[in-house]
């Protein structure tokens, strides 16, 4: 493991300027004829086009734009601030358009680069194509595991997460501090389903017993009937875990407090992030005591995510920072990352390979990539606190480095890239 | 801030297992509850369709503007009641400016139109609550003497939710004595008949469509500020509603009160048992009792219009 890790912010010093800038000149004097330097010269001056599609209608609006405010924010601290132009299109959550943005991005406006989008099936079929166009695609959320396994391709990286990796870890953690005896709830769609397995498997293998299993639908907002079987499980369960989605999981921590739940000593494990600042905002005094597993905190104290949030705050002050901020902003500097390498020129190849070997300090902490180009981000378990007037979602434990397995074994499958 | 009270030991499950005489206590109750929130929103829907003559696609958006309304509202006076009583003010006074400004000018015309219109002006009311309160979920909070339990037959049942119910009750209760016992009643009964006899009767039907308007708005508002407050608010939430509150009048009875009540109990039911018997079931078994209904009696079970 190399031990150089790129701080993002990180002063470039008048002494590495002038090597960078005197190794340039030489290079491209020695490069060839004239022509060439001028070819080479307007390369590195045109236009760097981002394509972006992801998700700018719907409740999952708010992460499109978010992480599309860090990704510019990024560029706006490069040396690319005046040469890069966004494309904007909206996925709509759908994979058919999704694709087919996707395609008038690359196809008509000749996109260099591509942002995915934010739902996991949308992420694969945008991938799939990306990977028939060999088009460099980094995906903001879209967390399907198969990307990071049987489907995985050297055009694509996964900045965000797997729904692997924000999820699947938190169970020895469970079982040691909270409890063996856990009920499992996960909204009926894939991601639920599949968090669901996982943990089955996790806990069952940890020496943990499963009480009981709920799939309420998803977009559900009634979950009495549901809260009244974890009452009425037996034996009683010390901890209810799984995956709710987005708006769901206020209705459900809400529900859990007013039917006594919480008085009664149990608590919530709530995995990829369900329980941020604005949800514990949200839900209020029922959320206090909860725990939920990300790789991200707006609370985390490192100096990087210090200056993120404030220069995002000069950047745009109405912004509670969360993270689908920090992952854009990740995903922005990934790219200016690969363009360095590149000489300023939008080379997808020489891009691939300069992101792939990166290893940096971002707002989530130290991250890089695995061979399947997954990221392995840091893992914080985070509990619901009220700071004041305020409900903060605050780190309490760091799990380490995660990635996501690309062997057969994994939760995708096996990667051959 | 008063206590909430602890849940009674009987109460904190046990043995107890699906089909149980508590389990299904406590269902019947989660059950009687939505269908009694339910009622305020579908006989809105019902009523306006019934004299207006429009199945009204923005009613969802009445009930989620009432919630963020209601929501702005807890947050600036930190009282649960300003919500339920300036939210309906606020969504009724914007429904009176949509039916005189948008729907009005096409009375008369094909009914699509007006489908049309009310489905696009859900559009638009989404994207109002996008920009005017951004994405996230947010939620009401209920004031802390409603919080804790009360037990009804040994089971431990929100005061909250009860406080929903018995309200949402009475409101339904005192719509149904408006509409059967007084003359305003009688005048909108027989709107729902034949409006052109009402009209005869010199009768200003304007202003009762709009009136009829304004209180389904108002009744929508009024069930998205406890929806709000029991579940959450969030920009989708007028779709879930709409959806719901179109399922009840189908299975009740297009423009029918007493239609809307029980379409609404059936509902609130099925969703309850059916989440609890048949989990992966839930919203299915929904609409197959629709299914099942329509087959039976395309016209809904009850036809009091």
């Amino acid at each position: 493991m190399s031990k150089k890790v790129e701080s993002q912010f990180s002063p470039v010093t008048r002494r590495a300027f002038l090597k960078a800038a005197s190794g340039a000149t030489a290079a491209a004097a020695l490069a060839g004829p004239f022509p060439a330097t001028v070819n080479v010269a307007r390369a590195q001056s045109r236009e760097i086009k981002v394509g972006i599609v992801s998700a700018y209608s719907g409740v999952f609006s708010i992460i499109g734009k978010r992480s599309e405010l860090a990704i510019r924010l990024a560029f706006e601290k490069s040396k690319y601030r005046d040469r890069v132009k966004f494309f904007i299109e909206d996925s709509q959550v759908k994979p058919d358009v999704a694709v087919q943005k996707a395609q008038r991005l690359v196809e008509r406006e000749g996109v260099d680069v591509l942002v995915g989008p934010v739902a996991g099936h949308e992420g694969l079929a945008v991938s799939e194509y990306c990977k028939s166009k060999k088009k460099l695609m980094l995906l903001v959320y879209g967390g399907n595991v198969k990307i990071a396994g049987e489907n995985c391709s050297r055009y694509t990286f996964m900045v965000g997460h797997t729904i692997w990796s924000v999820s699947a870890p938190v169970v020895p953690w469970i079982l040691e501090t909270l409890g063996k005896d856990v009920f499992l709830i996960g909204s009926d769609y894939i991601t639920g389903k599949d968090i669901v397995r996982w943990m089955d498997e996790g806990i069952k293998k940890g020496g943990g017993r499963i009480v009981g299993t709920a799939f309420p639908p998803l977009g559900h907002s009634e979950f009495a009937p549901y809260i009244a079987q974890i009452k009425n499980a037996s034996p009683r369960p010390k901890v209810v875990t799984g995956f709710v989605g987005g708006s769901d999981l206020v209705a459900l921590t809400k529900q859990f407090d007013e039917f006594g739940l919480k008085r009664e000593g149990l608590v919530m494990v709530q995995t990829i992030g369900g329980f941020s600042d604005i949800q514990a905002r949200a839900m209020g005094e029922a959320g206090v005591g909860h725990y939920d597993i990300i790789h991200y905190s707006h609370w985390l104290t490192h100096k990087e995510n210090q200056d993120f949030i404030a220069d995002f705050k000069k950047f745009a002050p109405a912004e509670l920072v969360d993270d689908a901020h920090a992952i854009g902003y990740d995903v922005g500097t990934c790219i200016v990352h690969g363009l360095d390498a590149a000489g300023g020129v939008p080379d997808n190849e020489k891009m691939i390979d300069a992101i792939g070997k990166r290893r940096w300090v971002g707002p989530r902490g130290e991250c890089s990539f695995g061979p399947n180009q997954v990221i392995r981000h840091p893992l914080n378990i985070r509990q619901i606190q009220k700071v004041g007037s305020e409900y903060r979602s605050i780190p309490i434990k760091n799990l380490g480095a995660m990635g996501t397995p690309w062997d057969a074994s994994g939760p995708g499958g096996a990667c051959k890239l | 801030m008063p206590r909430a009270r602890e849940a009674p030991a009987s109460c904190r499950g046990g043995p107890a297992g699906v089909a149980s005489p508590e389990v299904l206590l406590t269902n019947l109750l989660y059950g009687l509850t939505i269908a009694s929130a339910l009622i305020l929103i579908s006989s809105g829907l019902s009523l306006i369709f019934g004299v207006v003559g429009v199945v009204n696609f923005s009613h969802g958006s009445f009930c989620m503007l009432g919630a963020y309304v209601g929501y702005s509202l807890v947050m600036a006076t930190g009282s649960f009641w300003a919500a339920l009583v300036g939210a309906p003010l606020v969504v009724t006074a914007g429904a009176v400016l949509m039916e005189r400004f948008t729907l009005r000018p096409l009375y008369g015309l094909n009914p699509l139109y007006q489908l049309f219109l009310t489905f696009a002006l859900s559009l638009v009311f989404s994207n109002l609550v996008l920009m005017l309160w951004g994405g996230d979920t947010v939620s009401i909070p209920t004031p802390a003497y409603l919080r804790g339990f009360v037990s009804i037959l040994g089971i431990a049942y929100p005061t909250f939710r009860l406080f929903v119910l018995v309200f949402s009750a009475c409101l339904a209760a005192a719509l149904w004595l408006f509409i059967e016992r007084s003359v305003w009643g009688a005048v909108l009964r027989a709107g729902l008949h034949n409006m052109e006899m009402v009209e005869a009767f010199g009768i200003n039907t304007r202003a009762l469509v709009t009136a009829v308007f304004a209180l389904g708005a108002g009744l929508a508002a009024v069930a998205g500020v406890v929806m709000g407050a029991m579940r959450n608010v969030n920009p989708e939430m007028d779709l879930d509603l709409i959806t719901s509150a179109l399922i009840v009048v189908v299975i009740g009875g297009l423009g029918s009160f007493r239609g809307a009540v029980i379409g609404s109990l059936i509902l609130g039911t099925a969703e309850s048992f059916g989440a609890q018997l048949l989990p992966g079931l839930a919203k299915f078994i929904v609409w197959i009792v629709m299914a099942a209904i329509l087959l039976w009696r395309p016209e809904g079970l009850v036809r009091d219009a």
